[in-house]
């Protein structure tokens, strides 16, 4: 029989919306899972004070997918965008106010996810190439499209190339999107050599595989002549990050290590030996159909550290960008250079983020030959997903742009934009860097000293996420840490923390809220995440202040709640009266899920109104936070994440107030 | 949600129906025909020529009707008309063009689709391959006498000699009791060459040159002969008369709830009910956790053979003549499902069950019935089957320059799906475009018309893939070269020495795509003809590589016509070979066309 049936199932591959069958999920799946990001840091109006947005001015109709972007050597800006075209911007800059010039050098190319300028040429990669265009006649256009080496891909959507990044040898590191499974459409695979790997290609085409573990790698960095990387959450990826990346390190992810049996390859680990020392869940119910892996609250797991003693080549992350506190979907990653003019933070590292549409700052150091150090928000209220950056000539950043797809906080598709600093000082905390017996901070500016004394305006908190198949990980493992001790330095910029129980690996969420500088403002943002990789070696403080005896640890811990089954549907009555906006906004901001989630508007998840029209008891409101049902919201793209760190009271305060919003 | 489906049902709805068997018109002698005079008959083989016009030569045989007629030399005595009559009616033929040529297809005698030498065209008028032919009236002022002509959607026309198949969904028009015409006469659809030209166009009365000047519900199929020589082969229809399924005394009852079955249905009292006169999900005022209930009867025309198919985002289940026709399934919006039954004449007792519980689907229901007289129409309100609003699609043209993108491209080889992973298309403003897979160094497609429809990449976050948007010949995607120690050895794949290069821009941004292999220096260059008639394909190597070969075609027919040109396949395409030592050879079941590559080969693929 021929059926309609037939013919609409070819169309399934292109058009994610309506899928029945799980095999075709893979196409409504993910690449982040974007959740959140905290309110908390919410001030826009107090950044821009510091730092503005300046949106470039774009012809209609000309569609700015920004996958690459980069400078030449006159200061020009330079994009390659997901339709294939590559730009030059001329007066990008608007010096005088006149509008920038846009100037198509090259176009038709598949899905750009990347460009440098070197010699005279752009080197981007598209989906299966790294291509090197070069314009030979002068008139402004490509004429040369030269392949420099093909790379093998099976055409599954997700394959996403990136790069390149230029190394000191002038070879080229391009990195690779994992697929992922027909049946098993949540596991990532790689389907063709190198797939989920960094490859290092020179000028001449030749490949060398140079590392693996990566799942979507579309964080990447050329930093002091270092290849670093950002991933985000996922299976076997608790939350984002960014690492060093050298050859032949083992990033986490599983399904590169296919390929580790090749005579070229440099990571010699191999799937089995991986599996062996954990679970992958490759489990299937009693119809002999596979299992998706989803946490398991009771159990500890294992956290990516304690893997390293087994596996040599596994590499850990440099710093976690806790996963939709600071980032959901780590892109570029970039130094400051500008000595300067863009502000206090020479030499720190900039991280974009293409869902959460933001910027991180992140300041590194290396203690005992390892990475380690403090990510800190920096700027948001981008127009669309961050994804490439580059520092224009005068200091100034541009920043290319798109969610493509995928949703983000911006609610533009995409665009370029440029963050200008206005020459003011923002307090903020500098730098935090690890102590032998705690934490130092570094201000941009001298401290009103009675705040910067007082215990009772620092909080250190710590936790992990778990090494798992399971898309992503809930924190996990949570202290807070009792600090004994502090001492300010004379002149008023630094504080150093002797601090109780820390440990090596974990994240340390370090808040200074209260704190304020000597003209009375509290910091631009009030909380840095420092990865403890390494408690340095050296000297202990002396002379410090001791923590005044009868003063208790700080800890915005929440308060235990009696559980009821989400089913119950008497739940229902433990809030009688729904709670006003104003009443949950703390928690919508301090579970993150404003960041996704606006009252009366889409966002990157529906909003709470049209959640409201669903007409979920409360109970199901609070299972579905725990247990979130993509399938019920198919027009968006990104899945929410189950948030099972939500107390159960939280949750039912929020679903009561979302219900309220029913008319 | 949902956006596609509503393009799915056009797309794929046309030629859906159950697989009732299509009538054959026999080819073997003239008897299908009335009596006609001698430019008709029936042959074995025809072959025609590009440059010559109204040629065409015929071999005896069966399976062929052509019509042979010097250009000028009019009469509506020379058309041919088939003993069958019909109304309604689903054909599809094969048919082949002299050069500047001219016939038509008369449906009922009454409407033309023209038929037409009208390859190269950029512009297709409605006097063109495809067209709708204009009506007439005498009494207007000149120049104003023709209206109402519909020019194709695009011009796919082919070279003169080469088979063109064209499909034709024809509605005739409706009269009431006293002869009173009360609808048009409809296309409902014409798909000519794989490319849909026409759909749901009223056609207001006869065109001009009609055999009688009225409108009729029954008439012969017509084919003009009097214009220059065609020929037809592969006539098939089906035939329908105008009766249809219909309700009585339909009742409805509207529940409200969350059920999984129709005993939890039955568990509660309807809230509304009523009568209705077709199905319609929207009585139930809700757009989530209802069910609706209809009862009643069918009046079923003549006793036999029913298909039924539904759509429905949700639940259904569904008794006709108290045998359970659909079971209690779950269907996502714009899928559907279908069964086959035999009923009795007269009212057959009716029930079927819809509800839904899933608040991200859109509520439709449809309902379809067909039989082998019967056309497939709707038993339903025709709101309520739609759903949502299609996506707005993103297309690439070309205008000026050619336009070269890059993107995964989907084919079928030897019946099995295929992604083209390094696909490079080329799209040209003659019209027509090629794509090139730069892992063989393959030239795997061609086609005339529009040129990608890339919505499947750039919508939402897109597969990678673009589709091409015109007639296509598939080419094949194996390896334009290979080393053959000796030329009887069969064709292979590539080896490592293969390194793709890329590709060049010309002055005119025309691409010449370069690769290495087997220590040569390849350049590949396809350019399109002004006219848009072909493309011509030169391949040059440099640096010495022995028993370099390349294979222009392959295909199970390849033959040599008097003036050099070879005819691919079932007269697919031509290859005229410009520079270069073809020889034709014969290799697992497959005629090969393949040439000694030691310099520069050059040749014209014709389409």
């Amino acid at each position: 029989m021929v059926s309609v049936k037939n013919c609409s199932s070819l169309n399934l591959k292109i058009y994610s919306k309506f899928l029945k069958s799980k095999k075709m999920k893979n196409i409504i799946k993910i690449f982040i899972s974007l959740l959140t990001f905290s309110s908390v840091f919410a001030q826009n109006a107090a950044e821009n004070d510091y730092y503005r947005i300046i949106t470039l001015p774009v012809a209609e109709g000309m569609l700015l997918e920004v996958g690459g972007i980069t400078t030449l050597p006159n200061g020009d800006v330079a994009l390659a965008t997901r339709r294939g075209d590559i730009w030059v911007i001329n007066n990008a800059y608007m010096n005088g106010g006149s509008a920038p010039y846009y100037r198509k050098f090259a176009s038709g190319l598949h899905e750009i996810l990347g460009l440098i300028y070197k010699n005279g040429s752009f080197y981007c990669a598209q989906r299966g190439e790294l291509t090197k265009l070069t314009d030979k006649n002068g008139d402004g256009k490509a004429d040369s499209y030269e392949t420099v080496c093909n790379l093998p891909i099976s055409g599954h959507y997700h394959e996403y190339t990136f790069g390149p990044k230029l190394m000191p040898d002038g070879s080229m590191i391009v990195t690779g999107n994992v697929a992922f499974g027909d049946e098993e459409w949540w596991r990532g695979e790689s389907r063709r050599p190198w797939r989920g790997w960094a490859v290092k290609i020179t000028e001449d085409g030749k490949l060398e595989p140079y590392a693996t573990g990566m799942r979507s790698p579309c964080g990447i960095g050329a930093i002091d002549g270092e290849f670093w990387y950002g991933d985000n959450q996922g299976d076997w990826m608790g939350s984002g990050f960014i690492a060093q990346v050298n050859k032949g390190d083992f990033m986490g992810h599983p399904a590169g290590l296919r390929w580790t049996g090749e005579p070229n390859s440099p990571v010699k680990l191999t799937t089995e030996q991986l599996y062996a020392k954990i679970d992958p869940r490759k489990t299937k119910d009693a119809n002999g159909y596979y299992i998706k892996p989803e946490n398991i609250e009771s159990e500890r797991g294992k956290y990516l550290f304690e893997m390293k003693k087994d596996i040599p080549e596994l590499k850990l992350p440099a710093v976690w960008l806790p996963h939709g506190v600071l980032g959901i979907s780590t892109s570029e990653i970039i130094k400051d250079e500008t000595n300067g003019a863009f502000g206090p933070f020479t030499g720190q590292l900039f991280v974009g983020d293409e869902g959460k549409s933001n910027l991180t700052r992140v300041f590194i150091e290396k203690i005992n030959g390892q990475y380690q150090g403090a990510a800190f928000p920096f700027k948001e209220g981008f127009q669309s997903g961050t994804l490439r950056m580059v520092f224009g000539n005068d200091g100034s950043m541009f920043v290319g742009e798109t969610n493509r797809g995928w949703g983000s906080a911006g609610t533009t598709t995409a665009g370029v934009e440029r963050l200008v600093w206005t020459g003011k000082m923002p307090f903020e905390m500098k730098t935090v860097k690890a102590t032998p017996d705690g934490f130092e901070v570094e201000f941009t500016k001298p401290v009103n000293k009675a705040t910067a004394a007082d215990f009772k305006n620092y909080q250190i908190r710590s936790f992990i996420y778990k090494y798992q198949p399971v898309y992503g990980s809930p924190t996990v493992d949570e202290k807070f840490l009792n600090i004994k001790g502090l001492k300010l330095s004379d002149d008023g910029l630094k504080v150093r923390l002797l601090v109780d129980g820390l440990r090596e690996h974990y994240i340390h969420e370090l808040k200074a809220d209260g704190v304020k500088d000597i003209d009375n403002k509290t910091l631009l943002h009030n909380t840095a995440y420092y990865t403890l990789n390494n408690i340095p070696s050296g000297e202990k403080m002396t002379n410090y202040t001791p923590r005044p005896a009868n003063l208790k640890v700080n800890a915005t811990a929440t308060a235990e709640v009696k559980l009821t089954t989400p089913d119950d549907v008497s739940a229902k009555k433990v809030v009688a009266k729904a709670p006003t906006f104003e009443e949950v906004k703390p928690l919508l901001q301090k579970h993150t899920c404003l960041a996704c989630h606006q009252v009366d508007k889409r966002q990157v998840g529906p909003a709470y109104k049209d959640v409201a029209k669903r007409g979920y008891s409360d109970a199901k409101i609070v299972s579905l936070i725990y247990k979130p049902q993509p399938k019920n919201w198919p027009e968006y793209a990104t899945e929410m994440a189950p948030m099972p760190q939500v107390p159960q009271a939280d949750a039912l305060k929020i679903a009561a107030w979302i219900n309220s919003l029913k008319k | 949600m949902t956006k596609n489906f509503i393009k799915n049902l056009i797309f794929c709805g046309l030629w859906a129906s159950a697989a009732y068997a299509q009538q054959t018109l026999p080819l073997n002698d003239m008897s299908a025909f009335r009596p006609i005079k001698e430019n008709w008959s029936i042959v074995g083989s025809v072959v025609s020529n590009i440059d010559q016009l109204n040629a065409m030569t015929t071999e005896s045989g069966s399976g062929i009707l052509v019509c042979k007629n010097e250009i000028g030399k009019y009469g509506i005595e020379k058309d041919l008309l088939t003993l069958m009559e019909h109304g309604d009616l689903d054909i599809e033929l094969d048919f082949m063009m002299a050069k500047g040529s001219n016939s038509g297809i008369y449906l009922q005698g009454r409407y033309e689709i023209q038929l037409f030498d009208s390859w190269g065209k950029k512009m297709a008028k409605y006097n063109d391959l495809g067209g709708i032919y204009e009506r007439w009236d005498e009494s207007k002022p000149e120049g104003s006498k023709g209206y109402e002509g519909i020019a194709p959607r695009i011009n796919v026309a082919k070279a003169p000699g080469l088979w063109q198949n064209i499909k034709i969904s024809f509605q005739a028009p409706r009269f009431d009791t006293n002869g009173k015409k009360i609808s048009n006469a409809k296309i409902l659809s014409i798909i000519l060459n794989n490319i849909l030209i026409h759909e749901n166009v009223e056609i207001t009365g006869p065109t001009r040159g009609a055999l009688v000047d009225n409108e009729v519900s029954q008439g012969p199929l017509r084919f003009q002969g009097d214009h220059g020589n065609v020929a037809f082969r592969n006539i098939k229809y089906k035939s329908f008369n105008q009766k249809t399924l219909a309700f009585s005394d339909l009742k409805f009852g509207v529940y409200k709830g969350n059920f999984r079955t129709v005993a939890d249905i039955e568990k509660i009292k309807p809230e509304t009910s009523g009568n209705v006169a077709l199905l319609n999900w929207n009585v139930s005022n809700a757009e989530n956790e209802f069910a609706v209930k209809y009862v009643g009867k069918i009046k079923v025309p003549v006793a036999g053979k029913y298909t039924f198919t539904t759509v429905h985002g949700g639940n259904s289940q569904m008794k006709i003549n108290g045998q359970e026709a659909f079971k209690n399934g779950w269907l996502n919006s714009g899928e559907d499902r279908q069964m086959t039954i035999d009923l009795p004449a007269g009212d057959v007792d009716f029930e079927m069950y819809y509800w839904k519980a899933d608040g991200w689907l859109q509520p439709s229901l449809g309902l379809y019935a067909e039989s082998e007289t019967i056309r497939k129409h709707a038993l339903h309100y025709a709101n309520s089957a739609l759903v949502a609003n299609p996506t707005s699609p993103i297309l690439l043209t070309s205008a000026i320059e050619p336009v070269i993108l890059r993107s995964f491209m989907d084919i079928k080889e030897d019946g099995k799906a295929k992604r083209i992973v390094h696909a490079v298309s080329v799209g040209n403003k003659e019209n027509i475009h090629f794509t090139y897979d730069l892992d063989n160094g393959a030239l795997f497609q061609i086609w005339k018309g529009g040129f990608l429809n890339t919505t499947p990449m750039w919508n939402d976050r897109g597969d990678g893939s673009s589709k091409p948007m015109g007639s296509v010949i598939s080419l094949s995607d194996s390896p334009l070269l290979n080393v053959l120690a000796s030329p009887t050895n069969s064709w292979g794949n590539l080896d490592e020495s293969y390194r793709p290069r890329g590709y060049e821009l010309d002055e005119n941004g025309q691409p010449t795509f370069k690769y290495d292999f087997a220590g040569g220096f390849i350049s590949d260059k396809i350019t399109p003809s002004e006219d848009g008639k072909l493309f011509k394909r030169e391949i040059a190597v440099k640096g010495s590589v022995t028993n370099l070969y390349a294979r222009l075609a392959v295909a199970k027919n390849i033959t040599k016509t008097p003036e050099g040109l070879y005819i691919i396949g079932d007269n697919a395409y031509y290859l005229k070979v410009i520079e270069g030592t073809p020889s034709i050879r014969e290799s697992n079941g497959q005629k090969e066309l393949i040439a000694p590559l030691s310099e520069k080969i050059t040749y014209s693929i014709i389409f």
